[in-house]
């Protein structure tokens, strides 16, 4: 084992042992913290995978907005006293055996495909661009000939390349986002109009009793009473 | 180099113990976040087929694109949920435990 994949090995069994820790901890603080740091193990393996773009978004979105969200209404609600709120009946042994279960069962569907190396992302030289993607003249016949950046001399150095190479070319913000907007361009617009009825879910979801004088069970108005009482 | 057993394994167990928890634990914000671990896995084994298909260039980013649907739509997931289970407290003194909340309906 080669020290490139002793550090996806020690990087995987952290985020294994994380996240066994969200599941079994008793402080659901803790829980948070631990679900935090399996999140960023993911996310050091998507940059292990060429996912840089992925990564970036993982440590962004799950680390910065969900985390963060999870935190804030623990330390503000102060839920994390439950631990433990019960179990089913023999919910430990049903749990534990239909979880052991899918594991068994998801070992034996990727039984074939383990112990097959990972190859490198292929190189792509000009002389073998992979079928399927547009040759360098296609994409670019503005730019052919014509000197790059004349206009911007600070970049005049950096050489810019119509065709980067495919090692660079894998999972870069370029390439998800241009294979994003051409082939997936209606799922690009499904996922701004989700995000705005989210917001306008959660507006609604929460609105309604604080309007309402005669329900006391709003959390920000008891906590000011209680603290305009001491 | 890398070979793909450590991505898939990692996937599938983050799936299994994120499913293990939703079982197991009856606090709804531990549901929450064991749902977030079962799509972390989902997404892992996602980007390591993608990653394993990277000679297939442009069609291989259908896999970090799925990816990035299932983050955005488990950050709208964790949002609303999170909405739910506040305002679900505030209507059962602060109880929130998945078993007990359909008890007191009368």
């Amino acid at each position: 084992m080669d020290i490139q994949n002793l550090f996806a090995t020690v990087i995987a069994a952290m985020t294994l042992a994380s996240a066994l820790m969200v599941v079994l901890s008793r402080n659901a603080i803790y829980a948070a913290f631990f679900l935090l740091l399996t999140l960023l193990g993911v996310a050091v393996e998507y940059a292990i995978l060429n996912a840089h773009f992925l990564a970036v978004i993982q440590i962004l979105v799950y680390a910065g907005a969900v985390v963060v969200l999870i935190v804030f209404v623990l330390m503000m609600m102060g839920f994390g006293r439950g631990g433990f709120q019960g179990f089913l009946p023999a919910g430990r042994q049903i749990a534990l055996s239909v979880g052991l279960l899918v594991l068994l069962l998801g070992a034996g569907g990727l039984g074939g495909l383990l112990g097959e190396p990972l190859r490198p992302a292929p190189i792509a030289s000009p002389s073998n661009t992979p079928v399927g993607q547009p040759s360098p003249k296609v994409l670019r016949p503005a730019l052919e000939g014509a000197k790059p950046h004349a206009h911007l001399p600070f970049l005049a150095s950096a050489e810019i390349r119509t065709q980067p190479t495919a090692q660079e070319n894998f999972g870069s913000v370029r390439t998800v986002g241009a294979y994003f907007i051409t082939h997936n361009a209606l799922i690009f617009e499904l996922i701004s109009v989700l995000l705005l009825m989210a917001i306008m879910g959660v507006m609604v979801l929460l609105r309604g009793q604080q309007a309402d004088p005669n329900t006391n069970a709003t959390v920000g108005s008891s906590r000011g009473a209680s603290s305009s009482s001491v | 180099m890398y070979s793909l057993d450590i991505f898939l394994l990692l996937g599938l167990g983050l799936f299994s113990i994120g499913l293990i928890g939703v079982l197991l634990r009856r606090n709804a914000l531990f549901l929450l976040m064991a749902v977030e671990l079962m799509l972390n896995g989902a997404n892992l084994i996602l980007v390591t087929f993608a990653r394993a298909h990277a000679d297939s260039m442009p069609a291989a980013m259908a896999g970090h694109v799925a990816v990035l649907v299932i983050i955005s739509v488990a950050a709208v997931e964790a949002a609303v949920g999170i909405a739910l289970i506040v305002a679900l407290s505030r209507t059962s003194q602060g109880n929130i435990n998945v078993d007990t909340l359909g008890e007191l309906q009368g």
